[in-house]
């Protein structure tokens, strides 16, 4: 099952937005380069100019300086349709079409791309499953039907509903109760990395979407203060602003947010019990106060790195 | 009520008549109010033209007959410009008002997808704007039914005629067999496009 056809680059040069020429800029000098199937976070307070720079990307919001380009192409040069339909785009709140019905909603980018009606209906199941809403009970309700947390899963089976090869995200799980946004939004971003798409996302979630992120932006005042790994940005937060925000300090943090494969070495620890470099550093932590001496850290099941409690301590306690 | 009974046939046809021009009337006036409307929700101008469709609404229906039967001569199709005229206002206000008041999130949402113009003003903005547009149907064919009495003063056939027929012979059975059901026919109106108006209301809700 191909469900995207890969994620594509996502570079930004030297981009500027400016709403009104007497007002700051909202966006200044903006540089940075979104790796092909990378999740990239962006934060930063409100008003900084998260959902601005998503909307760069969709040509919603025409930069005043500098251009955006998806694999190599200025996005200004493509047909502003067929852009469009590329990129997947799940926002807060609204999103959903209320005289819609969910699988309609979700079929809109695909019948707008002229798919053929039973590959439509196929697509809308499988996509229906894959975020955990059951075809058969939602497909033809309204979203006055659903609660927050379906409709926000119906919203990102629309975004994903072509196989984007881009997904922008602006707090898609918002609009959704605290308790329930950190499951679902964890839950719906690995589907979504799963597929490969290269995703922006921005959220004020900060802990649950650095577990899930390999770049981090901090964008303050349109600038960019940092652009790093999750291990960079906690452990060498480049201004106060940054640190404050990750409260890099506090060491129980750090062990909650870096995983093992942030801390390991390269290396074989024959025979040593396995763990997963995608796990927090805590669930390490456990293991060795529970009498492990080394760890070996695997990547989908094949033999990655070593971890021992030195490793996890030089990678806490830089 | 006797009247009523006694010239039933007659009284039919002249109620299908009276539905007739009002529906001409009504289709007339759709034609040239929506794309002014749709225009007016987005455009500058949309203020001084309602303002001015506002002034035509004000002038009595009476007059407006009297000055149009020396162009366009007596009958239905003098009565249909007239009836269309005056829904104008109505009409043009409300269709502006409901596209303008098609949320700005759910078009930016259509158009970040991929819709283009059209698609978007078809799939997204029409739905939208269709409970207060046929709101404005509603009291614009209300408002149609009555004055569309009038219009049997210069000739066109419909329950006005029996209205002025018994004001000539001071017969008040007449006069009520033309005004029942007329006001008949505009309850009916107005209950029915109520239903569509809160069924399109429940869609988009
Ligand atoms: N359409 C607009 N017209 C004028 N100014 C705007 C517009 N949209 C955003 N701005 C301004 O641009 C700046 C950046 O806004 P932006 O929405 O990108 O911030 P954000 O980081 O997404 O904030 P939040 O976290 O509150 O969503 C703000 O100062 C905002 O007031
Ligand atoms: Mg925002």
């Amino acid at each position: 099952m191909t469900l995207t056809s890969g994620g594509a680059e996502i570079r930004f040069e030297s981009v500027g937005v400016r709403y009104a020429a007497t007002e700051r800029p909202a966006l200044d000098d903006v540089t940075f380069a979104v790796p092909s199937g990378a999740l990239t976070v962006l934060v930063g307070p409100s008003g900084g100019g998260k959902t601005t720079l998503l909307r760069t990307v969709n040509r919603l919001v025409a930069p005043t300086a500098g251009r955006v380009l998806v694999d190599g192409t200025d996005v200004a040069s493509v047909p502003l349709e067929e852009l469009r339909r590329g990129i997947g785009y799940a926002i807060q709140a609204v999103g959903l079409f209320p005289h819609y019905t969910v699988a309609q909603n979700v079929a809109v980018v695909p019948s707008l791309l002229h798919w053929p009606p039973d590959e439509i209906t196929r697509r809308v199941d499988e996509l229906l499953r894959l975020v955990h809403l059951d075809p058969a009970r939602y497909r033809n309700r309204y979203p006055r039907e659903l609660s927050g947390g379906e409709a926000q899963r119906a919203g990102v089976a629309r975004a994903i509903a072509s196989k984007p090869r881009i997904l922008l995200m602006d707090e898609p799980f918002g609009a959704v109760d605290a308790i329930v946004r950190r499951s679902l939004q964890q839950e719906l971003l690995a589907i979504c990395k799963s597929l490969g798409s290269t995703i922006l996302f921005v959220t004020h979630d900060v802990d649950e979407a650095l577990q899930l992120a390999d770049r981090v932006v901090v964008l303050k005042d349109g600038r960019v203060e940092q652009h790093g790994s999750v291990l960079d940005v906690m452990l060498r937060p480049a201004t106060g602003y940054v640190r404050d925000l990750f409260r890099a300090d506090d060491v129980l943090r750090r062990l909650r947010i870096l995983r093992v494969g942030d801390a390991m070495r390269a290396g074989e620890a024959g025979g040593a019990p396995q763990i997963d470099a995608d796990e927090p550093l805590l669930h390490a932590l456990e293991r060795f106060l529970q009498g492990e001496r080394r760890l070996s850290v695997c990547t989908q099941g094949v033999a990655a790195g070593v971890l021992d409690l030195d490793l996890l301590r030089a990678a806490v306690l830089p | 009520m006797s009247y009523i009974v006694q010239n039933g046939a007659e009284v039919g046809a002249l109620a299908f008549d009276h539905i007739l021009l009002v529906l001409t009337a009504l289709a007339a006036a759709l034609l040239v109010a929506a794309p002014i409307g749709v225009a007016a929700a987005r455009k500058r101008y949309a203020a001084p033209l309602i303002t001015l469709l506002g002034a035509l609404y004000t002038i009595p229906s009476l007059a407006l007959l009297a000055f149009l039967v020396p162009y366009t001569g007596l009958g239905f199709w003098t009565a249909v410009i007239v009836l269309a005229a005056y829904a104008q206002f109505i009409l043009v206000r409300n269709i502006a008002a409901g596209f303008a008041g098609v949320p700005t999130a759910q078009i930016e949402t259509a158009r970040a997808l991929g819709m283009n113009a059209r698609q978007c003003f078809l799939q997204i903005e029409l739905p939208f704007a269709l409970p207060v547009a046929i709101g404005g149907i509603r009291i614009a064919t209300v408002s149609m039914i009555a004055i569309a009495t009038v219009a049997a003063y210069i000739g066109a056939q419909d329950l006005g005629t029996l209205i002025f027929n018994g004001l000539n012979e001071h017969y008040t059975q007449e006069i009520l067999a033309g005004s029942i059901p007329a006001a008949l026919l505009a309850i009916l109106a107005d209950g029915l496009l109520r239903t569509v108006e809160r069924r399109a209301q429940r869609r988009i809700a």
